[in-house]
């Protein structure tokens, strides 16, 4: 094995993980201001899907990269911090322009779709866990 | 968990970022391992043991060994 192998192999994926869904979003923002908000709803929800699945699957080698400990440091940052962070937002947003305002909710929307997605990763990965209870 | 992955790395006259590259984990990994900061996974634990020739137990300290249960 070659000397810094491994990190840079690190570094390849990293960077990868950061250009790759930039270079994804920055085009189809531009292609996202020419549309109609609610016309061709099914195109651009399906398109922008595609689009997001891309963004993952070009941080899927940087995941796998990973070592154990940078991983864990990632899940619980991104756990404790994007939540309370998301929460914060969420917070001001109430307070400056109340609770029925579009802002609040669509951050109410936004963070009912990361609970959604969290318990549905969580119930996949509990039944993955599954072994021979005695 | 204390362990002996100092020593053992000393002995051997690796750098923390060569044993890293070794083991294929970042520099930071062996860091925080050594300062007892991170408790490693049973793979890496395995691992590190494996390239080291020792026992796991020999390379970290089993903190539990002598409770009644």
């Amino acid at each position: 094995m070659s000397q810094a192998n491994y990190s840079r192999r690190l570094r390849k994926t990293t960077l990868l993980a950061f250009l790759g869904p930039l270079a994804l979003a920055i085009p189809s923002g531009f292609l996202l201001r020419q549309v109609v908000p609610g016309e061709q709803f099914w195109l651009v929800f399906l398109a922008s899907l595609l689009v997001i699945g891309a963004a993952f699957w070009a941080c899927v080698p940087w995941w796998r990269t990973m070592d154990d400990m940078q991983k864990h440091g990632h899940m619980v940052s991104w756990y404790w911090g994007g939540m309370a962070g998301g929460m914060l937002v969420l917070a001001w947003l109430v307070a400056a322009l109340g609770l029925n305002s579009d802002q609040a909710l669509g951050a109410v929307a936004l963070i009912m779709g990361q609970t959604l997605g969290f318990l549905i990763f969580w119930a996949v990965w509990m039944l993955r866990q599954r072994g021979a209870g005695e | 968990m204390k362990n002996c992955l100092r020593d053992l790395r000393k002995a051997r006259g690796l750098s923390q970022a060569e044993l890293a590259e070794a083991i294929e984990v970042s520099r930071q990994t062996i860091i925080a391992m050594e300062a007892d900061k991170y408790d490693p996974s049973l793979p890496m634990a395995y691992r590190l043991a494996a390239y080291f020739g020792v026992a796991v137990e020999d390379l970290f300290f089993n903190p539990f060994v002598g409770d009644a249960g």
